[in-house]
């Protein structure tokens, strides 16, 4: 459905237009990812579209890049002009004068070793003066104070500092339009407002740039006081204004939370005084006393990004060396082989495609009968092969064949990675069912809300050490 | 040593390998072997690094120096009990060859040394760029592809361990973790496109270089020292 055309004010110059837009992937699907979608966006605004995983929010991003139907897809109609001129027509080289983009995933956007290697790649592809550089970059970090960041190889800093790094590649060229693609899919809270306040520096510094940031939370942007652009299926606009978007991420989703049973039982896991290492020569990282998981229980582990819940994760899996005692299932951990030790405990990592077996979905989730596919959605998918499902899917599939069996401790890490809260509720939805049967679940998250509202306990790292805190604090 | 250009420096020492693996000098070989080892000394690169590569090549240099003397020794056998004239008329039977091609290993191991601990990996690339007019997508790719190995690694023991959790059973040799993690480098290598040219990045576009890199008076003395030393075994 067309919307009629924002009309211009005389505030500001559209400095990005798309006009009619159709987009699908395949040229010949009917299905379209974005469908007569039209946008003006003004020079100095900033404007946070939301939207749920898959209704189109990173194609348009990607297209108002130029970087599709370039790299993927195929724009059936419409056109993306950016400051006057059709994008299509810009070559890559004067295109980053006019836009730039931080994407999702920190670690697959560089293309050197380190930043300052980084910048003086992103100023070489703009036929920048060799000699001029190194003073250009000295000035841009003095002036963002990213000064720490410059030397340090891309492989040793946490993901927080990777998208920062990104950010500043997206600004050394004073681009007109900055697009931040979900940069915050894995980042702890404080990593955000750190990425946030370089951002909050630009703005100050730069009030004529434009930003267009595609995200599933209108919480991370609240402070920003943005236009905000609400879109439902194929990229129809919901809603668009400055009125903080009404949508309310969770209880739309959510079945009330379910209350738990099952108190009489005896513990499946006791940590006793267990101290935690990431490998044999480091130093322990994690303690952890008198914690236990009984059957049905569904715990959520908060903690902040490389605070230790995968190398907990790890340890329990029989693979990372501990002190002091755990015990599963009345026998001390490190003296069960660890090929018992995982038919009794599965396992979902953040890429769970790296998990997969078998070439169909069916095969993949053997021994699960068609019940478990039916409760978790894929049964109509059971002939197709694992890897072309949606990232969301996959990781359903993921926990569909770690919970086959007869495992009786499902460790779920970060099930939010790259996904919105819709997915990730609906998976632990259909696992409240198996729970009820005895199953017991610890999800990892940063979300502190989806923690809250499903998890029956809490376990918090900090400083080092792990501990029960009381549900209704959060 | 670090002062050669790369381009220079790889081509001669291609050069030098390939002419010395037909010298019969004991000599000569060492002499190639001092001069690495000097160089690599001038450089301060002599550390660790170097043990570790003279490990492996003192095995294999050693075992192909038993072989040749045995073989060497019992000559006459071998050709009584064999009677292939052919095969042990051609073989080398006495120390100095055996000598020779076991210091040929090495000076093969110290030519390689002498190479990636002098040469930094993104110089050399901005020299194939620049001297041997090597295609700057393709470079970038390298240079992309290199940076990201440290993720590789660490994907490649995830997916290990996503599988084994899984209850199969990985051997270092299992292709089903090389499987996805190919399937995974294809996801990657599209994101990557994508960001570099996001930035810009633009084959067909004229670019500068950081580091601007020239072929010098003293590159060439450099290469033409080394040729003549690999092939002074043919003239004295």
């Amino acid at each position: 459905m067309p919307l009629p055309p924002i009309q211009k004010t005389a505030m500001g110059n559209n400095v990005c237009i798309v006009d009619d837009v159709t987009f699908r992937y395949f040229e010949k699907s009917e299905r379209n990812i974005l469908e007569h979608f039209s946008l003006d966006i003004k020079e100095g605004e900033t404007v946070v579209i939301l939207g749920e995983s898959g209704c189109g929010k990173s194609t348009l991003a990607n297209i108002i890049c130029g970087l599709y139907p370039e790299n993927g897809g195929f724009l059936i109609n419409g056109s993306v002009k950016i400051d006057g001129l059709e994008i299509k027509d810009v070559p890559p080289r004067e295109r980053r004068e006019k836009i730039s983009v931080v994407f999702q995933n920190p670690d697959l956007q560089f293309c050197m070793g380190n930043l300052r290697d980084e910048l003086r790649f992103c100023l070489e592809n703009a036929a920048f003066d060799a000699d001029e550089m190194d003073s250009r970059i000295e000035a841009f970090a003095d002036a963002y104070s990213v000064s720490s960041l410059l030397d340090r190889p891309f492989s040793t800093l946490s993901g927080g500092e990777k998208q920062k790094a990104s950010l500043c590649a997206a600004m050394i060229l004073k681009s007109k339009v900055l697009v931040l693609d979900e940069p915050f899919a894995n980042l702890d809270k404080v990593s955000r407002n750190s990425f946030l306040d370089l951002l909050e520096k630009k703005r100050l510094e730069d009030p004529e740039t434009t930003i267009i940031a595609i995200d599933h939370k209108a919480e991370n942007w609240a402070g920003f006081t943005p236009r905000w652009i609400v879109l439902g299926d194929k990229g129809r606009i919901v809603s668009d204004g400055t009125a903080y978007p009404s949508l309310n991420t969770y209880e739309d989703y959510f079945a009330p939370p379910v209350l738990h049973k099952s108190q009489s039982a005896k513990p499946f896991l006791i940590l006793n005084e267990a101290s935690i290492r990431p490998s044999k020569k480091e130093k322990p990282i994690l303690k952890a006393a008198g914690l236990s998981i009984k059957p049905g229980d569904m715990i959520a582990l908060l903690g902040p990004s490389g605070s230790g819940k995968t190398t907990l994760f790890l340890t329990l899996l029989g693979i990372k060396p501990y002190e002091g005692s755990i015990i599963i299932d009345g026998k001390e951990l490190r003296q069960q082989k660890r090929k018992d030790i995982y038919k009794s405990i599965g396992i979902v990592f953040q890429n769970p495609s790296n998990q997969f077996i078998a070439s169909t979905v069916q095969d993949e989730a053997k021994p699960a009968d068609k019940e478990l596919l039916e409760s978790f959605g894929l049964a109509n998918y059971s002939r197709y092969s694992p890897y072309m499902l949606s990232q969301g899917q996959q990781r359903k599939l993921g926990v569909i064949s770690m919970i086959a069996g007869k495992q009786r401790l499902l460790l779920l890490d970060e099930p939010t990675y790259g996904q919105d809260v819709k997915s990730t509720a609906s998976i632990i939805r259909s696992l409240t069912e198996r729970t009820e049967k005895g199953l017991s679940v610890i999800f990892s998250t940063h979300d502190e809300d989806l923690a809250a509202l499903y998890a029956d306990r809490i376990w918090r790292i900090s400083n080092g050490r792990i501990y029960e805190t009381d549900k209704s604090i959060g | 040593m670090r002062q050669i250009n790369p381009s220079v420096k790889v081509i001669t020492i291609l050069l030098s390998a390939l002419i010395i693996s037909f010298s019969p000098s004991v000599f000569w070989n060492a002499a190639i072997i001092a001069i690495c080892f000097v160089s690599l000394l001038v450089s301060g690169c002599i550390s660790r690094k170097v043990l570790n590569v003279l490990l492996p090549a003192t095995l294999a240099s050693l075992s192909i120096f038993m072989a040749l003397l045995l073989r060497g020794g019992s000559g006459e056998e071998a050709f009584e009990s064999s009677g292939n004239f052919l095969v042990v008329s051609s073989s080398a039977s006495n120390l100095n060859d055996a000598l020779a091609v076991a210091l040929r290993i090495y000076a093969y191991a110290f030519l390689g040394m002498l190479f990636s601990f002098t040469t930094d990996s993104q110089a050399f690339v901005y020299s194939l760029m620049q001297q041997c007019h090597l295609d700057a997508k393709f470079a970038y790719g390298v240079l992309a592809a290199w940076n990201l190995l440290p993720m590789i690694r660490r994907e490649y023991s995830q997916i290990k361990l996503a599988l084994a959790v899984r209850g199969l059973k990985i051997r270092p040799w299992s292709m089903k973790p090389l499987f996805t993690a190919l399937v995974n480098a294809m996801h990657w290598a599209e994101n990557v496109a994508m960001a570099m040219e996001s930035k810009g990045f633009d084959e067909n576009a004229e670019r500068t270089y950081y580091l601007n890199l020239s072929v010098r008076y003293y590159d060439f003395l450099w290469a033409i020292f080394m040729i003549a030393v690999s092939m002074a075994w043919i003239w004295l």
